[in-house]
């Protein structure tokens, strides 16, 4: 690998690593040459991405990211045997999708906490606590293009979705002074497990209809890992508070 | 849960307007029955009875009635 995309030596911290996205990433990872932490729901799944990656100082552990108070604790261990953290990855994500006349305060709530307030908890313990600050770091967040374009029933996804890039903006400035980079990426739809829930609640032909609309067809996990290791590596050590759309060609219309 | 209940969050999740409605109702007579419809049952019942119905499901149900065989009629009274 180039060596301007290598994560040689170098802590990452990733959110929902037990399936989908979050699983390719701490793979591709892997293969750059990064030490992983992995945060998930479930042992059994976390440990089925541990044996696909490649070998080094990885870690996982099992976390209610609900759970804000257990962050830092949940952290220490990998701290304490390989140093410091340099980049974040926050691919955990809740869907939900209703009409708006069953989107309750308590759909927000769960979905923000997950989707939004999970990723800036980690990101504020990590740059305070367990940040590196002669090398900086760069911290990514997974946010959809259903923040940018509507659709029915995904009010409060998308309300998450968006709060992750403005708040990611307002967080860049303020980390730019420790070198450390903020962005955030926003797929259309990927095939994930996520997705497949998804689709289960759509007829063949809505789906059909929704591939039609993404000119390359829809997206895979892998297309949203590389542009995770572009964001983590020094290949884009000039970018910040800026967002990434990898839509398959949804938005050029 | 009371059947009649049902059917009036049912009415509700939908906006149905329409003043006649009860379990042999045909789903598919249901005015601006579509697609998004269907999504909203789901949600419905996912809400209610934290039951995740898929649209392949869905297909085969006719009317309230066997939407509600097909929650579980333990669940209602």
């Amino acid at each position: 690998m180039d060596s301007q995309f290598s994560l040689q030596g170098r802590n990452i911290l990733i959110s929902g690593a037990s399936s989908g996205i979050g699983r390719c990433v701490a793979v591709f990872c892997s293969r750059a040459g990064a030490n992983v932490l992995m945060l998930g729901r479930n042992e059994k799944t976390l440990s089925e991405t541990l044996e696909m990656m490649e070998p080094a100082r990885h870690a996982l552990a099992v976390i209610d990211l609900n759970d804000f108070s257990s962050y830092a604790d949940v952290i220490a261990p990998f701290i304490e045997k390989n140093g410091k953290i340099y980049g974040i990855v926050h691919s955990a994500g809740l869907e939900f999708s209703g009409p708006y006349n069953l989107t309750k305060p308590r759909n927000f709530q769960d979905i923000f906490n997950i989707n939004a307030v999970a990723g800036f908890e980690l990101s504020r313990i990590v740059a305070s606590k367990f940040a590196d600050n002669e090398a900086g770091g760069s911290y990514v967040f997974i946010s959809s293009i259903r923040a940018l374009f509507g659709v029915e029933f995904a009010t409060a996804y998308s309300a998450s979705k968006g709060a992750v890039i403005a708040a990611s903006r307002s967080l860049a400035l303020e980390l730019a002074k420790k070198n450390i980079r903020v962005n955030t990426i926003s797929p259309s739809l990927v095939l994930t497990p996520l997705l497949d829930k998804y689709f289960e609640s759509l007829s063949e032909e809505t789906i059909r209809s929704m591939k039609q609309q993404h000119p390359l067809g829809f997206g895979k996990p892998e297309d949203v890992a590389n542009a995770c290791i572009y964001l983590l590596s020094d290949a884009s050590r000039w970018m910040t508070g800026n967002n990434i759309i990898l839509d398959g060609g949804y938005s050029v219309r | 849960m009371e059947k009649k209940v049902f059917i009036e969050k049912f009415r509700e999740a939908l906006e149905i307007k329409s003043a006649a409605m009860d379990e042999n109702t045909a789903l598919k007579s249901i005015d601006g029955y579509d697609s998004m419809s269907v999504m909203a049952i789901i949600a419905l019942v996912d809400e209610l009875f934290s039951k995740r119905l898929t649209a392949k499901q869905l297909a085969e149900v006719n009317n309230v009635k066997s939407l509600m065989e097909l929650i579980g009629p333990e669940n209602f009274s």
